[in-house]
């Protein structure tokens, strides 16, 4: 199947093949502090546009499955489908051109860019895609402006407040209308009055781009947003699409 | 991008920028003098084919009587300047007597064919001199013997009495650097420093009549007369014992300038002059050449120590570079993370190294044209002979080496962003 862009709501969609993620018998193994650790899951499904949240204990390897789905790591085993498209069976050079394309992050730290301004940094998150590159800098724009940051484009990461920066990160993940939005604890960073706001804006602005969202936390509150929430680590994962 | 990553570190892009800038413009700046240089020299060496002098130093006798640079090896006779009229691949002959300066000018005589006769080398037939101003004067050397003989029987005979003879056609340099415009009069000092101390020759007084135009030669520099008006002056009678003729005798010439006929002639008598025990030939064209053969070295010295310098400081933007990326280790996860493939952050890495590369390039050019200008304006002031630095497109393609350079040297820290793992990179932010 070949990838044809996100699900209906936005100008740029045509339909996302279901899954919009599929892992299966996946295997992977990582060194951290001295100890290994080792992710295995059997079998993920997540439907278009539907919003989960992955919950386990530290070193469960949430990042590392987001990671997996996103295309920076290749299991071990195992296999691993986003939107169509076989991302175990792609060269590194195709996987970043996936991830460019079809891809956002939101990382809990947001990985802002100091030497650019909040626009720019915004349009980063479509340099890097031949798709849409043409008229980036509009959508980079108006996304701010629905963010409430329509005051404060030209202003680089240090001037802005942490919850101004996550609507930023959040922002740059969503700019070019990826497939999969991919957040690692999101509102990790943010005292709590702030990460409702900002959790509401990811969930909203998700649905409004069509992104399917894959969120891995460690705050039940947060993962009561969802619709529904995956537990990997000692739990174990549940077969696909029961309830958390 | 590329441009924005420099910008955001402008004092070590700009101080990296210089050091290269700096050797480039050395190595381009020293390149373009010593071609402007010889060719200038060469020019004004084309204004005859050969020189006669006393015997000496053949260089000697080129810098003194075509550059006015120095002292002559001795004199010759006016004897020989009548044989040389003579001879059969002669074109003409123009006898020639250097040594006093005025207010630094060097005072020259020279017979009126002087200024009908020399050709300044331009391709083809060469440009003639032109007056800006005024007329030459008109005092044929061949009555000069019988002026001279006049004031010599002594009595009331006095120079000032032939006003046709104390006349003076004065270089465009010379005009505006003494004043000396036509109609201005001047009394000529003595000895090759003028100053305080030269004897002054209160019963001579020359006029302009006229001024001639720039040529960019040493021509600019000088004062002309006509070239028995030094036999005429008092302190150059000739006495008892200088009365003999030769390289001592104040009546004799500095040098005759030659121009021949090309091939055999030329060889011909060249030969002949210098199997003469009185007299030597120098070629100015022959004597410039090896004359910038020497310097030829000093000037590879010079350039192989500028490459050097432009090496030394291609490895410190490398270094500079290198120290960034640990820091920046962030900044590439974050992009790989965006979607930049690998090979997309080495060619960034390589730009910047490039971009600082070509910078220092381009404001080694800059640099390296004011230090030529400097230099050759001092070789005009000093000899009159004009440089025309002009960028050649030899400089061109040295910034497309020094930027060549740069960005094969940035590869080294730029294998380091390639190696940038993003995952790990990331996590461990947390």
């Amino acid at each position: 199947m070949t990838w044809r862009g996100s699900s209906a709501g936005t100008p740029y969609s045509t339909p996302v093949p279901e899954p919009a993620i599929l892992v299966e018998d996946a295997v992977k193994r990582w060194r951290s502090g001295g100890e290994v650790h080792e992710l295995r899951l059997p079998r993920l499904e997540v439907a278009p546009g539907e919003r989960v949240a992955l919950m386990g204990a530290s070193g469960s390897g949430k990042t590392t499955l987001l990671n997996l789905v996103g295309g920076l790591l290749t299991p071990d085993a195992g296999r691993v489908v986003v939107a169509g498209v076989e991302v175990t069976a792609l060269g590194e050079a195709a996987r970043d051109r996936f991830r460019a394309e079809h891809v956002g992050y939101l990382f809990q730290t947001f990985h802002l860019l100091d030497g650019y301004t909040a626009l720019e940094n915004v349009e980063l998150g479509a340099a890097f895609t031949r798709r849409l590159r043409r008229g980036a800098r509009e959508r980079a724009e108006a996304l701010l402006r629905r963010l409430g940051l329509g005051e404060r484009l030209h202003h680089p990461p240090s001037r802005l407040s942490i919850g101004q920066q996550a609507r930023v990160a959040l922002a740059r993940a969503l700019v070019d209308h990826p497939a999969v939005l991919l957040a690692d604890e999101p509102t990790g960073a943010l005292d709590e009055a702030s990460a409702a706001v900002v959790l509401e804006l990811v969930l909203d602005s998700a649905a409004e781009v069509g992104a399917t969202v894959l969120c891995a936390t460690h705050d039940p509150e947060v993962a009561a947003a969802f619709d529904r929430t995956v537990h990997l680590g000692a739990a174990g994962p549940p077969p696909s699409r029961s309830g958390s | 991008m590329v441009l924005r990553n420099l910008r955001r570190r402008p004092l070590a892009t700009g101080l990296t920028s210089v050091s290269v800038a700096l050797g480039v413009a050395l190595f381009a700046a020293v390149g373009a003098l010593r071609h402007a240089a010889e060719h200038g020299f060469q020019r004004s060496a084309g204004i005859c084919d050969q020189v006669v002098g006393a015997k000496g130093s053949p260089l000697q006798l080129v810098l003194s009587s075509i550059y006015y640079l120095g002292a002559s090896p001795g004199n010759v006779s006016w004897d020989l300047w009548r044989e040389l009229r003579t001879w059969k691949g002669v074109r003409w002959a123009v006898p020639v007597a250097i040594g006093d300066t005025h207010r630094g000018y060097r005072v020259v005589g020279v017979s009126d064919e002087f200024f009908s006769r020399v050709r300044l080398p331009n391709g083809g037939e060469g440009d003639p001199l032109r007056l800006a101003e005024g007329r030459v004067f008109d005092y044929p050397p061949e009555r000069f013997e019988a002026l001279a003989a006049e004031l010599d029987a002594g009595g009331d005979a006095h120079l000032e009495d032939h006003p046709e003879v104390l006349r003076a056609v004065v270089g465009a340099e010379a005009a505006a650097g003494a004043g000396l415009r036509v109609g201005a009069r001047f009394a000529p000092a003595h000895g090759l420093e003028g100053g305080a101390a030269a004897e002054r020759h209160a019963e001579a007084e020359v006029e302009v009549v006229g001024v001639l135009e720039p040529t960019g030669t040493p021509i600019d520099r000088a004062v002309f007369v006509p070239v028995g008006l030094y036999h005429l002056l008092a302190g150059h009678r000739p006495t008892a014992e200088t009365a003999t003729g030769g390289a001592r005798d104040p009546r004799g010439l500095s040098a005759i300038y030659l121009r021949t006929v090309p091939g055999m002639y030329q060889i011909r008598i060249w030969r002949r002059l210098n199997d003469r025990l009185d007299a030597q030939s120098a070629r100015p064209v022959d004597e410039v050449r090896k004359l910038f053969r020497l310097v030829g070295g000093l000037d590879l010295a010079l350039r192989a120590i500028s490459a050097l310098v432009v090496v030394v400081a291609v490895a410190g933007v490398v270094a500079a570079l290198t120290n960034t990326m640990a820091a920046r280790r962030r900044e590439f996860a974050v992009l790989r993370a965006l979607g930049a493939r690998r090979r997309t952050l080495l060619g960034l890495v390589t730009a910047e190294s490039a971009a600082i590369a070509f910078l220092g390039g381009v404001l080694g050019l800059v640099l390296a044209g004011v230090l030529a200008a400097v230099a050759s304006e001092y070789v005009r002031r000093n000899t009159g002979v004009a440089l025309s630095v002009l960028p050649r497109p030899a400089d061109l393609a040295l910034v497309g080496a020094v930027t060549l350079a740069g960005a094969l040297a940035g590869l080294l820290p730029a294998v380091r962003a390639y190696r940038t793992e993003p995952a790990r990179v990331l996590a461990s932010q947390l």
